[in-house]
């Protein structure tokens, strides 16, 4: 049996760590403060998923450490434990060690049973303190309940609508009218059923009536509990605190208000019951579970009352103490529309809150007197999509084989064409061999697609590299992704990880200064670092930004000058920014442990160029600099024009190409033992003959004969202007780039070969490689 | 690993693939070749030795072609319709030689081999391994593998110097 299940080990492995990454993003992704309930979920289910994984597969160190790992999270996921900052750590950490074990198990090795009992109690450790008894644990499903509402009249209310809808609703009863018409008195209702009902009647409500004028009222407990409850208030509070109450809330409650007495009347559930149902409903008290919970909302009513705004809605804006109906009142506040309060909490385990307004926070919100507005919620990329595994080689057989395909095809086109001039054509092998081209160019780009990576995975390892490291260092950094869609080629995503991981890097360690320094420039001390990918043209483009101190110039140049590089005070600053590509090139004041080695931004750039792209860098000392990637949209494939030269074809890339044209001879200048130059239009760019560069054995130099008759394309190679000559252009197409060393070695001046419609071998130009052999020969 | 032991395994190969250059026979290890084909045109790469030919076109695969012939200096080295081509599998690359004609396989004993002589042959003796003697045909048995990815034909960059 274990035989049978090995061969299903690599895919258990590979989705665990799926799932790792998933549950690491998810929880980096989340607002500590007002979790979002569907992205707990998320985490949850992907821990579990590798629990079920790891149980079937007997992996028994991943079941007991998830094991851990999901109590913790279950209790998060259902608001019986509050998130906290160490509780993200310790789930972090619980993800590195299941990556350990996972590692471990993939090589069929031991893992270290005192690390996992360790991890098991440090998660056990979490748990306990402020995990409550399950008996405390509430009810999970939503009950039937009275709520108490009013609705304020201004005078300007559609009564009779708003009459006729309340009628029209069994559930609701009017409790109480205004005294007279115009007076301020609100109308109070009374409503009984759950949380989601009540909400489906007050949006049903909100087509007659503003928002605004709808107050809830969660029946207030006796007045007599007020003053005791908290030792917060004294004994004179509650008539201290209402008086204000009366004098600011002009269009009040009718709550305290003394002569509304039927507002206190139509509220009389009884203390018990109350408890239970703010038990259920909200699973708030559960940690302080000694402090009576009932009158909780009274106090804070009219504390807030006292100081709070006109609208009116803030009458739970929280005090220091008093545990999670703050947050939610002030997340309503925030919300506007005053419904937020009602949204069901989704404490059911797998019922994700139907209403996605603001998933009820369930937390205290500890640092912030205002809580912070509801993030909204997150369409993420934890969406489960219909995918399948492919190990990328049969992909890339793939493309070979459309490769051949194409080949084969535009060869049936050529023999076609030939036919058809001998007069032998066949309208029905014309039309085939037409559908044939389309259907093989469609077939080409869908399996191009598949190779196509959304750029996230490579941005995705960046919350988690940004959060440590921010942490190591100190520095207080906001991490922000765009354009994780951006799709690419895999080949890019597999070797752009290790570049940008040590730009992001730089950027954190030199490039955003401490909060202290920031600081005092006058920056927030939270420092940016952006992410950025687009498509720019036939390109990729990677933008890695931060607001950090910038670029050093004078440091750079006196660097540069200790190393004896050529550099000079008037170098421009694009110039400078470059120096520090050069090897061994660091100016940091202190090498640390995660960057300032001075090896690797040549290696960055060379990773880069190797990719065929470029890189770039703008900065501003105190502003931030902005490191710059551009890559070609794939590695396959090629826009490129196709030229002869000495009777062969090669492939010179579309993208580097300015213009071609017919040189006259007039156009030719030499200049003594420097070469040709070629005039055009006022520019003199230097001339190269690829004639004379690919020479192969049986040719001679072409002699000036063809000079006259030559074509020139002029091309960009590292921002150079180049003229080459060629002696023929033959066309522009697409070709599948392969690669020369997989049979041979590298060739100078060649990137790669093709292979065209008649089946036989182009070569690629390597443009900035062909400018470098022209000035070697000219010099030597 | 497997190209070490062949490389360092000075015996010869049973089955043996017998070729001319010149008037000389040559037999390599059956197992190195993939295929048999006819001349066709090739690509030129440009400031390359006389004796690479260019690169072909082999069913997706781009594949340096080699005229030993070149190499090994022989007169008269044409191409005709029969001119023909092998194709080995070396190391882990695919690698075209010219060669006059391809004769026969032939099966060797160890008792019909004899040890390399010290000179006579346009091969350099570093990459023979023995003669193989059937009736009256003398067949040197070459080490192509070892010819192949040597410094002195330069066709790969890293494959020497790994095995």
């Amino acid at each position: 049996m274990q035989i049978d299940l090995s061969q299903f080990f690599d895919i258990f492995f590979e989705e665990a760590e799926e799932h790792l990454a998933t549950l690491e993003s998810v929880l980096l992704a989340l607002d500590i403060d007002a979790p979002d309930a569907e992205a707990l979920n998320a985490i949850f289910r992907a821990a579990h998923s590798i629990k079920g994984g790891a149980g079937t597969f007997g992996f028994t160190d991943l079941i007991n450490v998830t094991h851990q790992l999901e109590t913790l999270l279950d209790a998060v996921r259902k608001h019986t434990l509050q998130l906290t900052p160490s509780h993200i750590d310790t789930i972090l950490a619980a993800t590195d060690a299941l990556r350990d074990i996972l590692n471990n198990c993939r090589q069929g090795v031991a893992t270290d049973p005192v690390l996992i009992q360790e991890m098991e109690a440090r998660l056990r450790a979490e748990l306990l303190p402020k995990a409550v008894s399950s008996a405390a644990i509430p009810v999970l499903q939503e009950e039937a309940r009275t709520h108490h509402f009013s609705i304020a009249t201004d005078g300007q209310l559609a009564w009779e609508a708003l009459l006729q809808r309340l009628t029209a609703e069994p559930r609701a009863k009017i409790t109480g009218f205004p005294v007279e018409p115009d007076a301020k008195d609100p109308l109070c209702i009374e409503f009984i059923g759950t949380d989601s009902e009540f909400a489906d009647l007050c949006d049903s409500l909100a087509f007659v009536v503003p928002p605004s004028a709808i107050r809830l009222e969660h029946a207030p407990p006796p007045l007599v509990d007020d003053a005791n409850s908290w030792g917060l208030f004294h004994e004179e509070t509650s008539t201290a605190v209402v008086s204000p109450s009366v004098l600011e809330e002009e269009d009040g409650w009718g709550l305290f208000e003394e002569d509304t007495p039927p507002a206190i009347a139509i509220v009389p559930s009884p203390l018990p019951l109350t408890l239970i149902e703010e038990d259920d409903g909200w699973g708030l008290f559960n940690t302080v579970p000694t402090s009576p919970a009932p009158s909780n909302a009274t106090p804070q009513v009219t504390a807030s009352e006292t100081t709070d705004d006109d609208e009116g809605f803030g009458f739970f804006t929280p005090v220091p103490q008093p545990p999670a109906a703050t947050s939610l009142a002030t997340a309503m506040a925030e919300e506007g529309d005053g419904f937020g309060l009602f949204v069901p909490v989704p404490l059911a385990p797998p019922v994700a809150p139907p209403v996605p307004v603001v998933s009820a926070p369930q937390v205290v919100a500890p640092t912030a007197p205002r809580a912070t507005a509801p993030t909204p919620t997150r369409q993420g990329n934890n969406a489960e999509s219909a995918t399948i595994r492919v190990n990328v080689e049969k992909v890339d057989q793939l493309l070979d084989l459309v490769g051949e395909l194409v080949i084969t095809q535009s060869m049936l086109a050529q023999c076609a064409a030939q036919l058809e001039q001998q007069g032998v054509g066949n309208d029905i092998l014309l039309a085939g061999i037409k559908q044939l081209e389309r259907n093989t160019r469609d077939l080409q780009e869908s399996v191009m697609s598949v190779r196509m990576m959304p750029i996230a995975s490579v941005f995705n390892r960046f919350p988690r590299l940004v959060r440590d490291l921010a942490g190591k260092l100190g520095k207080q950094v906001e991490l922000h992704l765009e354009g994780e869609s951006t799709e690419l080629d895999k080949a890019f995503i597999e070797k752009l990880a290790d570049p940008m991981t040590h730009l992001v890097r730089n950027s954190l360690d030199h490039g955003i200064e401490s909060p202290e320094k920031r600081r005092l420039s006058g920056k927030s001390p939270i420092g940016h670092l952006t992410l950025r990918a687009s498509h720019q043209g036939g390109n990729i483009v990677i933008e890695i930004r931060d607001d950090g101190a910038g670029l050093n110039r004078e440091r750079i140049l006196a660097k540069a000058i200790e190393r004896g590089l050529p550099v000079h005070e008037g170098m421009p600053d694009t110039e400078v920014w470059n120096l520090i590509f050069e090897a061994g090139f660091s100016t940091a004041a202190e090498v640390s442990d995660i960057s300032g080695r001075g090896v690797g931004m040549d290696v960055v750039r060379r990773n880069i160029q190797e990719m065929g792209g470029s890189i770039m860098i703008e900065s501003v000392a105190g502003v931030g600099s902005t490191i710059t990637l551009r890559l070609p949209l794939t590695l396959a494939i090629l826009d490129g024009m196709s030229i002869r030269v000495n009777g062969e074809v090669y492939v010179l890339p579309l993208t580097c190409i300015i213009e071609s044209l017919q040189a006259q001879p007039s156009q030719y200048k030499t200049l003594a033992k420097q070469g040709e130059v070629l005039q055009v239009r006022g520019q003199y760019l230097p001339l190269i003959r690829l004639a004379d560069i690919f020479l192969t054995q049986t040719e001679h130099p072409t002699g000036s004969a063809s000079l006259q008759q030559g074509l020139c394309m002029i091309v960009e190679a590292e921002k150079e202007m180049v003229a080459l000559q060629v002696d023929e252009l033959l066309g522009q197409q697409q070709v599948v780039i392969k690669n020369l060393e997989t049979n041979y070695r590298r060739v100078s001046g060649i990137s790669g070969a093709t292979i065209m419609g008649d089946g036989r071998v182009a070569l690629i130009l390597d443009v900035p490689a062909v400018v470098r052999m022209a000035k070697n020969r000219s010099r030597a | 690993m497997n190209e070490r032991y062949l490389t360092n395994d000075n015996s010869p190969a049973r089955e043996n693939l017998v070729f001319t250059l010149g008037d000389e026979e040559y037999g390599i290890n059956i197992l190195k070749v993939q295929e048999i084909r006819g001349y066709d045109t090739v690509t030129r790469i440009a400031n390359s030795p006389p004796y690479l030919k260019g690169v072909i076109n082999l069913r997706g695969a781009i594949v340096p072609i080699v005229d030993l012939r070149i190499k090994f200096g022989l007169q008269n080295v044409t191409y005709t319709p029969f001119t023909v081509v092998i194709i080995l599998n070396v190391g882990q690359k695919i690698v075209g030689i010219v060669v006059d004609s391809v004769s026969d396989v032939i099966h060797l004993d160890p008792e019909q081999c004899r040890p390399a002589p010290e000179l006579g042959v346009v091969v350099n003796t570093d990459y023979v391994l023995g003669l193989g003697v059937i009736e009256n045909r003398m067949v040197i048995l070459t080490d192509i593998e070892k010819l192949m990815t040597s410094h002195e034909l330069a066709l790969f960059e890293q494959l020497s110097l790994e095995t």
